[in-house]
Parts: structure tokens; sequence; C-alpha cells
């Protein structure tokens, strides 16, 4: 009777809050608790360096206040635990929010952490489950600070509807079995996702805006990108997606814009570019070193300053859409007569010597593209979509639509002009 | 006498109808491109084929026309004694020169601003168009520097037609043939040197200088790569601000005190 009587009040306990506020022991009530606690964190600032080893859900409320009493420790560890759910709190510190090590099952939800040097951790565990998180870096280089998220040697994580700003890299996964990096968006940022030597991955619907790198895979296998929105890794190494020593990629559905390299191949087999929107990139595609099983397929290419770059191996082309293709389709099913060749002296150079890419779009390169395009009429080699696409359903229609003070401008200017000329003329 | 000058070159140029051609030129090509990529192409901010396209536009014609209307100008005063008959006046051969550079700078202006009004115009009409002032400042500097060596290859040639063919040589010099040589040069020497060659050129072709001009000023240097990362911080700093403005300036000037002495040696030669 006595064993029954304590195993009803151990499951009560389990299952009963325990409200817990500001001036309490936190560490100390943590290790008191039963496997399986919940404890409820009432407003108030919570310091010191806190340890969890067993089953505990936390759950705070608003205004809940995390700070750390050593800076070099982070707030929370969680080590060898197993099914640990953290939610609310927001974190203050110079030093790092949370670090997962040897533990399996653990949440971490709604939780933000501003002007901190990383955010969490995680090293061999598995089915971590990452959501709704915020992580502000500080103004440091990149070199000089930590990343969001990092993950080692783990297996199964989902990492879904967090933001990143200013840390190194915004998610990066080493080594890892098993990751989906759904719906984040990473700016100001080294690179927004970076993959290592990690198996069957996927990020979809991620925003990388104004990063160094929006996705950097490399000596990764099986991976999946679909839906990302990659914008504006403009600046001097600015790539979109770099792929180095990658196996099995698809990267399908992305809308990329204005990137100094939208996509980059370096010695990576088995890549599927399919149906994604390459659109006012400097250089949409480039690849390096990568062979014949890569393909580039039902792709759109709006507005790139240079549409397809490779070395001498190339890269298959099928089916694309070109806005400089300048062939008809006489039988109009859509593909055009004409192959195309997006081979250009200039976007070889580029890739032999960066130094070239001084006078991209220099008036002297403009007219040496015309000039290939017309000697290129006839090569079949190299860079060569036998069946180019020429309907780009989402055009931009051209709309009748006011812009007042822009027709003011306009119209006191030409009105202005032609008055002067014509006194000029008639005086 | 200065200020009489200016006027009278000035309306002279307006009436000009090799002026009024290139005006419907220039305009014609500014609201094709416009209407053409802006209005067909997505929104999207930094260096893309639109904003190539204008910056292009730009280099490519201005120099051109400025360079065969501004060296025929000083040419057929030559030629037809106008300048001869000047000199008789109490006026230095510099004030003539200043004279004809302000006319020319002021006609290509007027110019490029009815192209701004027309294209501001018919973008009124379609929701407005993107147009970043950095074009207007280089169209500026390109109409300022390129009359300064109009008027200095007009007092250099014998005739309209020496000028004429001149200004054509030095223009695909400027635009194309310096460049292809750094090119061809640069496929044959290691990548290091290549980029000192491109770095002396960019320095003595103005073309080139307005072009990069138009990096620094638009905050796009990450276009040229991080090969001239050196080269572009240095022109970032407030020493390699003044040393921009600096060269730009010189590059104004001299060409037309050369052409001052040039001009002067006409009259003693005479």
């Amino acid at each position: 009777m006595r064993i029954v009587y304590s195993l009803i009040f151990s499951l009560l306990f389990v299952f009963i809050t325990i409200p817990v506020c500001a001036t309490t022991d936190l560490q100390q009530l943590i290790e008191d608790s039963e496997e399986g606690a919940t404890l409820q964190l009432s407003s108030g600032t919570y310091e010191g360096n806190f340890s969890i080893n067993k089953s505990i859900t936390i759950v705070a409320d608003e205004g809940v206040i995390f700070k750390p009493k050593e800076i070099d420790e982070p707030i929370i560890t969680i080590i060898g635990a197993k099914d640990v759910s953290i939610q609310g709190l927001q974190f203050v510190t110079q030093g790092t929010g949370v670090e997962i090590k040897d533990s399996e099952k653990v949440q971490l939800s709604d939780i933000t952490m501003t002007n901190v040097n990383s955010g969490i951790g995680i090293y061999r565990s598995k089915n971590i489950d990452i959501q709704n998180i915020s992580v502000t870096g500080n103004d440091r280089h990149y070199s000089k600070k930590g990343n969001g998220i990092a993950a080692f040697n783990s297996a199964n994580l989902i990492v879904k509807n967090n933001k990143f700003y200013k840390v190194q890299d915004g998610i990066y996964i080493e080594n890892v079995k098993g990751a989906i990096v759904e719906n984040n968006k990473v700016e100001d940022s080294r690179y927004g996702t970076h993959f290592m030597y990690s198996e069957d991955v996927q990020a979809v619907r991620n925003e990388y805006v104004k990063n160094v790198t929006g996705l950097m895979i490399m000596m990764t296998k099986n991976v999946t990108l679909e839906q990302n929105d990659v914008s504006y890794q403009d600046g001097f190494n600015g790539t979109g997606i770099t792929l180095y020593e990658v196996e099995n990629i698809d990267i399908k559905d992305h809308i990329i814009s204005g990137n100094r390299v939208a996509i980059s191949i370096q010695k990576t087999t088995g890549v599927h570019i399919i149906n994604n929107i390459l659109q006012m990139n400097q250089t949409a595609v480039e690849s390096i070193k990568s062979d014949h099983t890569n393909l580039v397929e039902k792709n759109y290419f709006v507005g790139n300053l240079v549409n397809v770059r490779s070395d001498m191996n190339g890269i298959d082309l099928k089916e694309n859409y070109y806005d400089d293709y300048s062939g008809i389709d006489i039988d109009e099913d859509g593909v055009g007569e004409d192959s195309y060749v997006a081979l250009q002296s200039f976007g070889q150079w580029m890739v032999r010597k960066p130094v070239y890419q001084y006078y991209v779009e220099a008036p002297s390169v403009v007219l040496l593209n015309e000039i290939d395009k017309q000697t290129n009429k006839a090569a079949k080699q190299l860079l060569v979509d036998e069946t180019p696409k020429t309907t780009f359903e989402t055009e931009k229609n051209i709309q009748f639509e006011i812009h007042l003070s822009q027709l003011i401008v306009g119209l006191v200017l030409v009105i202005g002009c032609l008055a002067i000329w014509r006194r000029s003329v008639l005086s | 006498m200065q200020g009489k000058l200016i006027v009278l070159e000035w309306k002279q140029m307006l009436r000009s109808r090799w002026l009024q051609l290139v005006a419907i030129l220039f305009i014609f090509v500014f609201i094709a491109i416009v209407m053409i990529q802006q209005l067909a192409l997505p929104d999207i901010d930094g260096f893309t084929r639109q904003t190539a396209s204008f910056l292009n536009l730009l280099l490519f014609l201005l120099p051109l026309f400025t360079l065969t209307i501004g060296s025929m100008s000083v040419a057929g005063d030559v030629e037809s004694g106008w300048f001869s008959l000047l000199k008789t006046y109490p006026m230095k051969t510099f004030q003539y020169v200043l004279g004809k550079f302000v006319a020319l700078v002021l006609s290509f202006i007027f110019i490029v601003l009815l192209a701004f009004g027309v294209v501001f115009t018919f973008g009124g009409f379609f929701g407005g168009v993107h147009f970043p002032y950095e074009f207007l400042i280089v169209a500026f500097c390109l109409i300022l520097i390129f009359s300064s060596i109009a008027i200095l290859l007009g007092s250099l040639a014998k005739n309209r037609l020496h000028a004429l063919s001149l200004s054509l040589v030095i223009w695909a010099l400027l635009l194309l043939l310096l460049s292809y040589a750094v090119m061809a040069i640069g496929t044959i020497v290691p990548g290091h040197v290549l980029q000192k060659l491109t770095i002396g050129i960019l320095h003595i072709n103005p073309v080139d200088w307005l072009r990069f001009g138009y990096f620094l000023l638009s905050g796009q240097t990450a276009v040229l790569g991080p090969t001239y990362f050196d080269l572009i911080e240095f022109y970032q700093s407030v020493l390699g601000k003044i040393m921009f403005v600096g060269l730009t300036v010189l590059w104004m000037i001299i060409p037309l005190l050369l052409a001052t002495i040039k001009l002067k040696k006409f009259g003693v030669e005479k």
C-alpha cells in the first residue's frame, strides 16, 4: 500500500506545475525536482549559470530575463538529459545562451537572445527541436563571434521559425544526420545556413538577406533546398548558394536575387537545379571543377549580368528561360528552335582570373559579349541549352499608374528646356 | 565680353542641327532603355543589368557626342577664321577657351536634363521609374571632362574633318581599345600584374575613372571584386575622396590649359 501511495505522490509531483519567482534558487530547485517536473517562472531577472541533467519543462511568464553569473559559461547547459523543454525566456549575455550536450528530445521555443556572442550550441545530441528563437549578435567581425545555432555530431535536428541577426553563421550544422531547417530568417551574418560533413539535410522556405553567403554547403550528402528566398548577398565574396564537394543536392523553387553570384558550384556532383528564378544577379550560375552529373533545368534567368560561367568542364543546361535569348519559337511549343549558348569569353576569363572582374559589364565587355553572341551561335560544346524556353510566366506587366511627383518633375524639366531652347533659337 | 561669348556660343550650339539630332537620339535611346528594361525587369537594388545599361548608355553616348560636337566647333572656328576675328577683340585666348567650354557644358547639361525630363514624364504615367542620383553626377562629370578634352582636340585639329576623326579615335581608344589591350595583355601576364595594369589604366582613362567613380558613389564597389579591395578602401577614405575629386578636376582643367597653349601658338604661327 505504501508503495502505491508513494507512486501516486510521485506521479502527482510530475504533473503539477511548480511556481517559481526570481528570488528562488533556481539551480537548487532544478536539482530537487523529480524527473518530468514543470517549473513555471514568474517575471523577473534570474542570474546564474544553470545546469539541467534530467527531464524537465521550464515555462516562463512574460518578462523573464536570464543573466549569467560567469560570462564565459553558457546561461543554461543541458547535459545528459532526455525530454527537456524550455519556453519563453529572454537571455541577456555577451557569452553563450544555451548548450545542449549528450542529450535527447530537447525542445527550445520562444526564446530571445540579444547582444550575445553565440546563441545555442548542440553537441552529440539527437531529436532536438528549436523553434521561434531570436538571436541578435554584436557588431564585431564575423571571426570574433559565434553562431546563432551550432550543432555538432548530432542527429535529427529541427530548426524552425527562428530569426538570426549579426552572428557568424545563422545556423551551423556539422556532422549531423538528418536536419530540417525551415522558415528561418538570417540577416547581416557571415553564412545564413552552413552545412558541413552532414547527411540527409534540408533547408526549406528560409530567408537569407545581406549575408556573405546565404547557404554554404560543404562536403555534405543528400541535400534538399526548396523555396528559399536568397537575396542581396552582394559583398566582395557574396554568394547566394555555395556548394563545395557536395553529393546529391536538389535546389528547387527558389527566388535568388541581387547576389554577386547566385549559385556557385565547386567540385560537386549530382546537383539538380530546377524551377528557380535567378534574377538580377551579377553571375547567376558559376561552375568550377564539377562534372556532368550536374543539371540546370527549367529555371528562369532574368536580368543577370552573366547567366552561366564555368571552367572547361561546363555544366548541363536544359529547358531554361533566358531573357537574352534571341531565337524564335516557330512551332509555338514554348521551346526555341535555336540553341542558347551561355558561353561568354569574358565570363570564362573571370573564372580563370578573378582580376578580370573589374571589367564586368564595362562598355568594352558589353560589345565583346554582343560579338560573342554572334560568333557562338554555332558552338555546341560548352554551356549550351539545346531546348531553351521562350516563355516566362511571371513576367512583369506594364501598368498604367500615375506617379504624380515624378510626372510633375518631368513636365517641369521638359517644358522648361523647350522654353529655353525656343527662346534661344528665336532670339 | 566673356558672358556675351558664352551666351553667343550657347545659342549657336542650340541652333545647331547636329546638336538637335543628338538630343533626339539621346532621348530616344534613354526612353527605350527605361521603358524596355525598367518596366520589364524586377525592381532589384544593386548593380544589375538595368543599372549597367544606364551607365553604359552614358559612357558610350555622352563622350562620343561631346567630343565630336565640341572639337568640330573649335576646329570650325579656326577653319572659318572666326577665331582669328575674335582675337582682334580685347579677349584672352583662355577666355575664348573657357567660353567654348562653358557653352558646350551648358548645351549638354541641357540635353541630359531634357532627356531626364522626358523619361520622368513617361515614367510618371507608369508608376514611376527608379533613377539613382549617381547617374546624374556621372553624367555631369562626363560632360565636364569630355567637353574639356573636346576643346583640346579641336585646337589640335587642322580642320573639322580632322577634328571628327581625332574625336572618334580618342573615343574608341578610351571606351574600347585600352580595355581590350589590358584584357589581352592579361591573358599572358600573371593576375597581380594585370591588377596593377588595370589600376594604372584606371587613373589615365577618364571613362574608367568615372565608371569607378559611379561604383564608389553608389556603394557598389564589391562589383569590382575582392582583388581591388585595397584600392577601393583607399578611395573610400577621406584622403582617397580628396584625391578622387582632385584628379577629376585635373581631368577638366589640364586639357583646357593645353588647348589655350596650343591656340596661343596658333596665333603666333599665324
